[in-house]
């Protein structure tokens, strides 16, 4: 209950809205409907080496993902008790 | 009554290992992609020349952050599994080790094929770019050697 009031301070309160304004998207200096970034998403969605690009971003990823997977393998028990 | 089950550090490890990939892959994104701007993802096949280049680096930059987050969440719940389990003996050397050998590893994998085989970008385009990536990839091989003997110190202390 009193975490609940402290949430409702006027203080927080106008923390809350500050965070929201700065938020807008009619403020925001990214402008997702300017030319250079409806430009930007033309050019990658009508790339041809679109899917290449893609699989080599995620290449890294997948070949620590297989590393991880050996690594929670390791000193696993056998069920003779050996540890490996 | 349960019986004593044998020490397993792997899901400490395996833990500690996805944690040390998302910290240093942020680490990269960060530092060099964002702060200092040496590079971006695909920087050496679309040069960054103009806003609109620019922004579709920025875009793969992206995907290498959400990845980079997934693999840092997996990494979370990894751990949260390991601490709940009786055999996973919980030691700060351990994990340290796995956190560095994550680093280090993502660092030369990431160097070797994104840098060395397709050229995707370079760690500072320009003179000495070489240097650079090489110094990349030995910067990760000593995270992955200093990570590895951790490792193993914890290994023979349970064995032992």
């Amino acid at each position: 209950m009193g975490r609940l009031r402290a949430t409702l301070e006027p203080r927080s309160l106008a923390l809350l809205i500050a965070t929201l304004l700065a938020c807008a998207p009619r403020i925001a200096a990214a402008c997702p409907s300017c030319e250079p970034a409806i430009e930007a998403r033309a050019a990658i969605r009508s790339d041809p080496d679109l899917l290449l690009q893609a699989s080599v971003t995620v290449l890294p990823f997948l070949l620590v993902a297989i590393v991880a997977i050996l690594l929670h393998r390791m000193g696993r028990p056998r069920p003779d008790g050996d540890i490996r | 009554m349960t019986a004593l089950r044998r020490p397993h550090l792997g899901p400490l490890v395996s833990a500690g290992f996805l944690l040390g990939v998302g910290l240093g892959g942020f680490v990269d994104g960060i530092v060099l992609h964002q702060i200092l701007q040496w590079h971006n993802m695909l920087s050496s096949w679309i040069a960054p020349v103009d806003l609109v280049s620019m922004k579709v680096n920025m875009v793969w930059d992206g995907l290498f952050h959400a990845f980079t987050w997934i693999v840092t969440a997996v990494g979370i719940a990894t751990l949260w599994r390991a601490a709940r389990r009786e055999d996973v003996p919980w030691s700060a050397r351990a994990f340290a080790g796995a956190l560095s050998l994550g680093w280090g590893a993502f660092n030369f994998i990431e160097g070797v094929i994104d840098h060395q085989l397709l050229g995707l970008h370079h760690v500072h385009p320009g003179e000495n770019q070489l240097a650079w990536d090489i110094g990349f990839l030995v910067f990760g091989l000593a995270l992955v050697a200093a990570g590895w003997a951790l490792i193993q110190r914890e290994r023979s202390a349970l064995t032992r």
